[in-house]
């Protein structure tokens, strides 16, 4: 029987204290008819293999003693699909607050240097804040299963009025693929990253075309005016596009943003044209520029304009068919 | 809950009968328990009872469920010598009874449209 205590105590290492000396009684007694039934079929005594074939039957000491604890969670599973939606629509919304944040911070404290090694610590830093929001909605709605449990939220989910239900939207209705928040939040987020590249670019031309600068710096060259025109068409086109990105995130404006893409990709080729349309793109800077190689790579950079027009151009038009696609009435476009 | 109760052994290639198995059981276990302890019993006996009966339940899924259904006051126990041996006795309590009532009412409707709906589909 030195099995059986061994058991029965390895089982109440796992119950709750103000049970265990009357579960582990009872357990005892029903193991102990067990045995004795077994007995009986046998004929004999049990050896020690008996006993541990019954013991193995009854379960392995911890989960048997977890069956006897009571059932308890965190979340519940009428609470747990409301718990996971808060998060996926939170969890979003806390990066954009947060890209906004360290994106303003980045640039008004450009001056202050390694812009890209406080890039790589804001995303580091994003992981805990992440953590600590997914815990504070955690915490929240074991607040509110703990409030359900004790009766005070019960009629909750049944107050709700089938009148006051959204209006159903036509685009997801007619099978348009309608973008996700979260689609929209990394957009915007990607475009504040983008705006920030931009208006880094006249004081850290490394950035605009890396280790090639260095070329440029031999060349002894500079940026032709043209250029200056493009980056204010550039800087007034990536305004206007983060605009249209915060104004994405309430689908109230869906309607605006197809036309307002075509808009501003008319914009972009348009200020595509005024580049490509400008005789040089490079300027001697001094004395000493190499003239004939000057003229070799303004060559080559008048050939990847004229060839990227096309590509935007049918971009647009892209765009812009897409649109009248989606606004023409169904009849127009039965042949 | 574990219900492992059964003469039908689990099947591995088809975990999602297994679980659908297992919810099913867990109920109507429930309902055996509640209705075999209008007679008193103590753990051995009433596991002994339910495979004689043809419901047979695991013994550490079936004294832990003793617990919980005393813990819900339908159940109540008292701890006697048998046998030379101290036995805790569970019996229905009044409350239990009237649970079972319910419940019983409950599983008959249930099993009056499973029968009718089953009926209709044969007759197709």
């Amino acid at each position: 029987m030195e099995l059986l205590e061994r058991y029965l105590q390895a089982v109440g290492r796992y119950l709750p204290e103000g049970t265990r000396i009357d579960t582990m009684a009872e357990l005892r007694a029903n193991l102990l008819e067990h045995m004795d039934a077994r007995e009986e079929e046998l004929g004999r005594e049990l050896n020690s293999g008996d006993v541990c074939v019954i013991l193995k039957e009854h379960g392995k000491p911890e989960a048997v003693a977890l069956r006897y604890l009571p059932q308890r969670s965190l979340i519940g599973p009428a609470v747990f699909p409301f718990y996971v939606f808060t998060l996926k629509k939170l969890l979003p919304l806390v990066v954009l607050v947060y890209a906004v944040a360290q994106g303003v911070t980045l640039i008004f404290t450009m001056d202050q240097g390694d812009v890209a090694g406080r890039i790589v610590v804001a995303v580091l830093k994003l992981v805990p804040v992440l953590l600590i929001s997914a815990a504070s909605v955690t915490l929240g709605f074991v607040l509110v299963e703990w409030a359900i449990s004790r009766g005070e939220l019960k009629d909750t989910l049944s107050q709700w009025d089938p009148m006051k239900l959204p209006a159903v939207k036509h685009e997801a209705a007619a099978g348009v693929k309608v973008k996700s928040q979260a689609v929209r939040i990394v957009e915007l987020c990607a475009h504040c990253l983008w705006m920030a590249y931009v208006l880094v670019i006249p004081r850290h031309p490394f950035w605009l075309i890396g280790p090639g600068v260095f070329y440029l710096y031999k060349l002894d060259v500079s940026f032709a005016p043209v250029w200056h025109v493009f980056y204010v068409l550039l800087v007034v086109l990536t305004s206007v596009q983060l605009v249209m990105r915060l104004l994405a995130l309430s689908r109230r404006f869906d309607t605006w943003m197809q036309p307002m893409e075509v808009a501003t990709d008319v914009l972009g080729f348009v200020a595509l044209v005024i580049v490509a349309s400008a005789k040089e793109w490079l300027v001697a800077a001094g004395p000493g520029t190499d003239l004939h190689q000057l003229a070799v790579v303004n060559h080559w950079i008048g050939m990847a304009l004229r060839l990227a027009l096309p590509v935007v151009a049918l971009g647009s038009v892209n765009e812009g068919w897409k649109w009248w696609k989606r606004r023409a009435p169904v009849k127009s476009l039965a042949f | 809950m574990n219900v492992d109760t059964n003469p039908n052994p689990p099947t591995p290639d088809f975990p999602v009968l297994d679980s659908l198995r297992m919810e099913l059981r867990r109920g109507c276990l429930i309902l055996a328990v509640l209705a075999q302890l209008r007679q008193e019993h103590y753990g051995y006996t009433l596991r002994k009872a339910l495979a004689d009966e043809g419901l047979a339940i695991e013994e550490s899924t079936l004294y832990p469920l003793l617990r919980r259904l005393e813990t819900q006051s339908l159940l109540t126990s008292e701890w006697r010598e048998e046998d030379k041996r101290n036995k805790r006795f569970y019996r229905l309590s009044p409350e239990g009874q009237s649970t079972l009532d319910k419940l019983l009412a409950e599983w008959n409707g249930i099993n009056d449209a499973l029968h009718k709906i089953l009926k209709s589909e044969q007759a197709r």
